[in-house]
């Protein structure tokens, strides 16, 4: 009740006139900026920066909450319109989103998104009010061998939906691992594998894999055959551009599921929305009555990982504001933003800066509704990006791509890489072997082997300490089980059901 | 797609050794005898290299339709996906001496006039207007930094 108390209080600063101009301002920047290819959340945030510096530090805080929630909006406007995703965190939203839209259903897939992103982000800012120190204790008894056990799992129950094969689905996972080896080791700083190439010192840009594998593989895929007119087809009737009644039916427990499941794993520090967005991706495909709608454009498929995704930001608010832990980029970045003010985030923060802790959070629930309201309508105009011939889009994405890419360090080496990878993702396709894992492994790696080498730091080199945590050992389980199912009889049939015809 | 994925097998079975000699010629555990930097590499090169083989004796047995459909390009399939490629390549390597505005004018016309063969009005447009519009976005607007080249624009 005495946060409840708070947040009332921080409404008052925050339902100011002035501030809510300033957040629906951040909405819309958010969301132009968001959704331009290549430029996650965190860019977005840090290309508009400057706009909020010299605001006092509630409006500028509020502010850049806006942007935040439009540019993870943004960023799935892209991976649902052009299969380009942002950010990690909206790999998963391409799987289903894209199909949607090649169906002709960008409209409803666009506005589940908005809509699934309203109801989780909400949900996940509620849990932040109520639950913020409870949890954030709970999450500290999370040591390396539950994180490793726990990007395990993450791992493995992509690679179990992922494609028509799990080998090739660990191959794809095992292959994303090691090219996040390459570079500086992150505990001794010893170079590997960078074959003389100092570019390759920090590793191989996040931005350059993803897109090159997604954007630029897909262009390829599609231009092998002369397409004249548009590649989608898109209604011209408003009512078919936003979600029916039957989307909303089949995305309940879609929204549902992904709120809790995000929240809860948005509060481990280091887990992020990327293992959120996926993992809700595959319970919902696990549990779902039509599990071999997934991947031909089931609006659950959207609807689950982007609730999971809004609702990680609200659970990834807990380390950071409770802990100073950021559990992400875009945490990452609104931790040097909070420090900007002169706050310093962690356990005494709710005790000394109430004043500008609760206007915060207050304005994340005024941040969610703006964005409903502002992007619900403008879905049409989204949409209608696809109105163009694809002999418009397919350059136009080669060229954002490659803006994209350079804009992120100015690097010729990271263009080239993105060539490269879109040749990689090309014959990924061609072979049928599933990219996602790739993505995820490679985005997960780092924290893998941290967790993995502390681990055995701790035990000194004995496995055993994976296997006597209770949690981790439950974690580990799930993911052998997961891939170890496809091996016998009916579970074996029920994978090939799910996956069946899917790419 | 059998003969495909027994030499995808053998890739990452290869890929997977590479990994090995490259692996052992890092630390694998450090003063302390605490995990060294060759360590995690070593283990997923050896995955590979399980892995490999474990898809090539899969697909030896399994059933055609548990693998998926390998779809071969039809030459001319091919021959486009390369010309973009091609086309990509060329504009890439001219961003940094002719700039952002030339290479990218000079690729969208390589695609559409090149690639697609179209001859309209339209696609002449395209292509003005493609670096024109990414380019008043990020370099005006954005003020994302883009090589100039020698025109510094």
């Amino acid at each position: 009740m005495e946060s409840l108390g708070y947040l009332l209080e921080g409404f008052s600063v925050a339902l100011t006139p002035e501030n809510l101009l300033w957040v629906f301002i951040g909405v819309f920047l958010g969301t132009l900026v968001g959704v331009l290819p290549g430029l996650g959340t965190p860019a977005t945030i840090a290309i508009l920066l400057p706009i909020t510096i010299n605001l006092n530090p509630a409006t500028g805080l509020i502010t850049m909450a806006g942007i935040y929630y439009g540019s993870k909006y943004g960023g799935s406007t892209t991976s649902i319109l052009l299969n380009v995703p942002g950010e990690s965190s909206s790999v998963v939203t391409t799987i289903d989103g894209y199909q949607m839209a090649k169906q002709g259903r960008a409209g409803p897939a666009l506005g589940m998104a908005a809509i699934a992103s309203f109801v989780a982000g909400t949900f996940g800012v509620l849990g932040l009010t109520l639950l913020a120190l409870p949890i954030a204790r709970w999450a500290l008894t999370f040591g390396p061998p539950e994180y490793f056990a726990l990007v395990f799992l993450g791992l493995t129950s992509v690679v179990f939906l992922a494609g028509s094969s799990v080998i090739k689905g660990l191959l794809s996972a095992v292959l994303g691992l090691l090219l996040a080896t390459i570079g500086a080791d992150i505990v001794s700083g010893e170079n590997r594998f960078i074959f003389g190439q100092f570019q390759l010192l920090d590793g191989i840009e996040f931005i350059a894999l993803t897109i090159g594998v997604f954007a630029l593989g897909e262009v390829f895929v599609n231009v092998e055959k002369p397409i004249g007119a548009t590649l989608f087809k898109v209604p011209k009737r408003l009512r078919d551009l936003l979600p029916s009644r039957q989307d909303f039916l089949d995305s309940r427990f879609a929204m549902a599921q992904g709120s809790v499941l995000g929240f809860l794993i948005g509060t481990l520090p280091g887990a992020g929305a990327t293992i959120a967005s996926f993992m809700s991706y595959v319970v919902e495909k696990r549990f779902s009555r039509h599990p071999e709608r997934f991947g031909k454009g089931a609006v659950e498929g959207v609807a689950a990982p982007e609730a999971a995704n809004n609702s990680e930001t609200g659970g990834a608010m807990i380390p950071l504001l409770t802990l100073g832990i950021p559990g992400s980029g875009s945490t990452a970045v609104m931790l040097g933003f909070l420090i900007l003010y002169g706050l310093q985030p962690g356990p005494l923060l709710f005790t000394e800066n109430p004043e500008i802790v609760w206007p915060v959070i207050a304005s994340m629930y005024i941040g969610n509704v703006a964005l409903l309201i502002l992007n619900l309508p403008l879905v049409p105009m989204w949409a209608s990006i696809l109105r163009f011939p694809y002999y418009v889009i397919y350059p136009a994405i080669i060229l954002i791509s490659v803006i994209g890419v350079y804009s992120v360090h100015g690097s010729m080496f990271d263009v080239w890489m993105l060539l490269l990878f879109g040749v990689l993702g090309y014959m990924m396709r061609k072979l049928d072997i599933p990219a996602p894992p790739l993505i995820l492994a490679f985005v997960l790696g780092p924290t893998a082997e941290r967790a993995f080498r502390h681990s055995l730091v701790m035990s000194q080199n004995s496995l055993e300490i994976f296997f006597t945590r209770p949690l981790s050992l439950a974690l580990l389980a799930i993911g052998v089980v997961l891939l170890v199912l496809p091996l016998y009889g009916k579970a074996r049939q029920l994978r090939r059901n799910v996956v069946e015809e899917e790419v | 797609m059998r003969k495909v994925d027994i030499a995808t097998g053998v890739f990452f079975a290869f890929l997977g050794v590479f990994g090995i000699t490259q692996s052992l010629q890092l630390e694998l555990y450090q003063r302390g005898n605490i995990p060294g930097p060759g360590m995690f590499p070593l283990l997923l090169s050896l995955a590979l290299t399980v892995l490999g083989p474990l898809l090539i004796a899969n697909r030896l047995r399994g059933e055609p339709g548990q693998f998926g459909e390998f779809e071969r390009p039809a030459r001319t399939e091919l021959t486009r996906v390369v010309m973009v490629v091609i086309a990509l390549g060329i504009s890439i390597a001219l961003l940094p001496l002719a700039g952002y505005f030339l290479s990218t004018l000079a690729l969208v016309a390589a695609l559409l006039f090149g690639v697609e063969r179209l001859r309209t009005w339209r696609a002449l447009l395209t292509t003005l207007a493609l670096p024109s519009i990414f380019f008043f976005l990020f370099v005006v607007l954005l003020r994302v930094r883009l090589p100039g080249g020698f025109i510094d624009i």
